[in-house]
């Protein structure tokens, strides 16, 4: 029972430090696009369409969704994950919310890919007339969002069935000393 | 037990990602969002919202820089209109106040009277232009498209969408250049122009024609014998020579071809004469037109439909004018001067006669500040700190140091109207001389200002590497015009505002603006212009009053006293300056016309040569983004006075050698360039390329 609840609090550990990463990251996400803000040539809508309407929003959401990370860490202590085995109410509430996340990665995960295609898709010709230099599209933060994302949705796998495994396994193990009891 | 966890948990997770899978991601939502916008804006194209059912106030703030030429009658005396109403410093021009019932509106005059535009610009914009609700004044056009882009300014485009402002809307659509010219980098019109006459001439030569016909076709003219210095070495010497192919023979008409017999060069026999005199220099240039030429009188080469002369013959005779004070005017002045410029501050007018110097671009519209052409593969260059440039200007100094032009044009601070005293003093107490300035046609042949003007065909020379008559001078549209405040404006004050710049391109507004009050013009008659058009025709009341109170000067009287013609938004009609136009101005315009004299317009028509653009003018202002402004500002000085003074120090000082202590005189085109290039000459080309590239891009 004891490896089942330190494979619990490894789980939780690692989500803990895959929640900070993934939350740093939303904060980090636009720094590289800066260039593309402000633009008001008609000849880069299409730019600015990018960064106003498809980037910042979804920038926002993925900052919502690492807030909501970080609530299900708030979670894991309220309920006491770190320290002991789930009871059913805090299993229940974890799952739900640790599918939540995977559900929100998913879609974090298709949008970076959508973004990323669109985004490769952008004309930049016309941004020399905004700004002084020469502007090469920057993959690095998609590439490494779809690590950090794939690495998510693992890590909140991984908490589910350890916090899943560890409950059924002391239940099972409490059925079974009853039974030698009575 | 452990499975089923494993499983459910997967399935859960497999379940959630093919959900979110299946749905739309941020990029098709966004889409979808500006699409809906888009077809939203297309279909609120809708029907005119100009409404004038209520009184609104509005607040103008107009500067031009002269309190007589506000909207405010700032005339001492009253003036009694047709009609018995009196108007009287204070009140708002007549014009104004007629508008003003027109649209139901109440119009204020905010305008410090006699602030320049760019101070007004300054000052208001550091409250926002919150102070009225129109601004507008002179060579503002980018001030104003730099607010408009940072939201200051309404944006009329989104106006115009949204059924205001549909007349102007109209003329946009039928005038595209405008709307390009206008145009700020973000796609969007903040300001409506003052758009002259487009297709039209501007500048002419006009000159005193009784002095090349006293000169050159008087039998036993009294020639002074003071002697005469030369400086100028001439321009078709050397392997310049014209002949032949080279300007050996010239059509100043259709069926008229003019031949140069020889490849002579009166500027080096001039230069060769013993004594140079007013006798020697001028029997000289009446020799060899007759050695060159079958003209019947020599005055002929500069005067009339068959005037074929280049920019050294032009210099020729300008000596001979020099060189013949005492003659020329029946002994009143010891001093003449050949050419002249109207004011101080009209001075690079001189460079323009840098297209008779083998078709050297200085200005690529009417104004100074448009130091820009378009060359063969459609960018702009910068005139200015051209080697071609840097050689007239070298001319115009050996010019200066024989005398050949009006001294006191280089300098600023001199407010004198030269053109009024070197040509209408001939009879006064004090009278000043002069013979030949590059000015506007109407004005110039004024009857009141001195009756021996006539416009000449302007010089023959190698313009874009063909021989032709070329006047790089055409009707622009201005940089000037006026703007809504978005801050100092409610709806109903933007609504109204819209519609008071609307109503100057409608047919009874642009009336209003061009021509004066409906009481100012004859009804049911028209005037027939040269051009066979139909205008409105003044009254009598308009020629007396203005003989009166203006010295019948037309133009002035309906700026200054009626509050017409002002430079605001509005298409300004040739039909106003075609009635006050003399006889000898008529006689200029069908010149000109008759000829083949080719000039600037936005379409750049001419005969084909080394560059496909070259005729056409380049737009008034270039709308600059923030950042574009920042990298002018903050790495270039170029748009700042002492670059002009810097050039004109070599037309003051160079032939003669006198430069004042701290007057930096480029001795070569080395120092010359390299004063450009310190003051950052790539950056700047290189941002006004971009934002060139802008505006055309859509044209491309």
């Amino acid at each position: 029972m004891q490896k089942y609840f330190k494979t619990q609090r490894l789980a939780a550990g690692i989500y803990t430090g895959i929640v900070i990463i993934v939350f740093i990251y939303t904060l980090c996400f636009m720094t590289e696009y800066k260039d593309l803000f402000g633009l008001k040539l008609k000849q880069n809508d299409q730019i600015s369409f990018f960064h106003d309407y498809i980037l910042q929003i979804f920038n926002k959401q993925i900052f919502t969704f690492a807030v909501f990370g970080v609530l299900v860490i708030l979670l894991s202590f309220l309920l006491e994950v770190f320290g002991k085995i789930p009871d059913k109410f805090a299993l229940i509430i974890m799952e739900l919310s640790l599918l939540l996340c995977c559900a929100c990665t998913a879609y974090a995960l298709f949008n970076l890919q959508a973004i990323e295609n669109y985004y490769a898709g952008l004309d930049f010709q016309y941004l020399r007339l905004e700004s002084a230099g020469d502007y090469k599209p920057h993959f690095t933060t998609f590439r490494i969002g779809t690590g950090i994302y794939i690495s998510y949705i693992l890590c909140c796998v991984y908490y589910i069935v350890a916090i899943g495994r560890s409950h059924f396994k002391y239940q099972k193990n409490q059925k079974k000393g009853s039974t030698r009891n009575g | 037990m452990r499975n089923k966890v494993a499983g459910g948990t997967l399935c859960a997770v497999l379940l959630a990602a093919v959900l979110t899978g299946c749905g739309s991601s941020v990029v098709d939502q966004a889409s979808t969002r500006a699409a809906v916008e888009t077809q939203q804006e297309t279909s609120e194209a809708a029907d005119d919202k100009t409404d004038l059912s209520e009184t609104v106030e509005l607040k103008f703030n107009v500067a031009t820089g002269n309190k007589s030429r506000t909207m405010t009658y700032n005339q001492e005396s009253p003036l009694t209109l047709p009609d018995g109403s009196v108007v009287t410093a204070g009140m708002l021009k007549p014009m104004w106040s007629y508008m003003e019932k027109e649209l139901n509106s109440k119009f204020s005059d905010v305008t410090v009277q006699d602030v320049k535009t760019s101070d007004m610009i300054q000052t208001e914009s550091t409250s926002n232009f919150s102070g009225a609700n129109i601004f507008g004044g002179e060579s503002i056009a980018e001030r104003l498209m730099f607010y408009g882009t940072e939201g200051k300014f309404v944006n009329l485009t989104e106006m115009m969408k949204t059924g205001y402002m549909p007349n102007f809307k109209e003329y946009l659509t039928k005038n595209p250049d405008v709307k390009s010219a206008i145009t700020a980098y973000d796609g969007n019109i903040y300001h409506v122009p003052y758009i002259a006459e487009l297709n039209q001439i501007a500048r002419a030569f006009v000159i005193r024609e009784s002095w090349v016909t006293g000169l050159l076709d008087a039998e036993g003219a009294a020639y002074d014998k003071n002697s005469y210095d030369v400086h100028y070495n001439g321009f078709y010497v050397g392997d310049n020579r014209r002949t032949g192919e080279n300007g050996g023979m010239v059509s100043p008409k259709e069926g008229i071809d003019i031949v140069k017999k020889t490849d002579q060069d009166i500027i080096e026999i001039q230069n060769k004469l013993e004594v140079k005199n007013g006798e020697t220099l001028t029997r000289a240039l009446i020799q060899y037109i007759k050695d060159n030429y079958d003209y019947s009188s020599p005055s002929e080469l500069f005067l009339g439909e068959n005037a074929a002369y280049d920019i050294d013959e032009m210099i020729a005779l300008m000596r001979c004018i020099k060189a013949n004070p005492a003659l020329l005017t029946q002994g009143k002045a010891d001093v003449v001067w050949p050419l002249f410029v109207r004011q101080s501050n009209y001075r690079e007018d001189l460079l323009r006669l840098s297209t008779y110097f083998n078709g050297v671009k200085v200005h690529g519209a009417d104004s100074y500040t448009s130091r820009w052409y378009i060359d063969e593969n459609g960018h702009i260059q910068y005139t200015y700190s051209e080697e071609g440039v840097y050689n007239v200007l070298q001319y115009l100094s050996m010019m200066e140091a024989e005398g050949l032009i009006y001294s006191d044009a280089y300098d600023l601070s001199e407010k004198t109207n030269y053109r009024s005293t070197l040509w209408g003093t001939d009879d006064g107490e004090a009278p000043s001389f002069g013979f030949m300035t590059y000015d506007w046609i109407a004005s110039s042949t004024s009857d009141s200002l001195n009756p021996d003007t006539a416009v000449i065909l302007p010089p023959v020379a190698k313009v874009n590497g063909t021989w032709q008559y070329y006047l790089d001078n055409g009707r622009a549209i201005k940089p000037d015009g006026w703007a809504i405040s978005v801050a100092g404006s409610t709806e109903d004050q933007i609504h109204r505002a819209c519609a008071v710049m609307d109503y100057l391109f409608t047919q009874e507004g642009s009336r209003l603006q061009n021509y004066g009050l409906p009481m100012n013009l004859e009804e049911g008659k028209d005037y027939t212009g040269p051009d066979g058009l139909k205008y409105p025709l003044f009254t009598s009341w308009v020629y007396e009053t203005s003989g009166k109170v203006a010295k019948g000067d037309l133009s002035t009287f309906l700026r200054d006293w009626m509050g017409c013609l002002m430079p605001i938004g509005y298409q300004k009609e040739i039909g106003f300056e075609y009635q006050y136009t003399s006889e000898r101005g008529f006689e200029g315009w069908t010149l000109l016309q008759n000829s083949t004299t080719n000039f600037a317009t936005y379409a750049g028509k001419g005969v084909s040569g080394d560059n496909p653009n070259y005729y056409k003018m380049v737009p008034p202002v270039f709308s600059l983004t923030s950042r574009q402004k920042e990298t002018i500002a903050d790495t270039t000085s170029l748009d700042t006075d002492d670059i002009v003074e810097f050039m004109f120090n070599i037309v003051r000082y160079q032939a003669k050698g006198n430069a004042p202590q701290g007057a930096v005189v480029a001795k070569s085109y080395e120092e010359y360039a390299a004063e450009f290039k310190k003051r950052g000459l790539d950056i700047y080309k290189e941002t006004y390329q971009a934002a060139y590239d802008v505006m055309t891009l859509d044209k491309k």
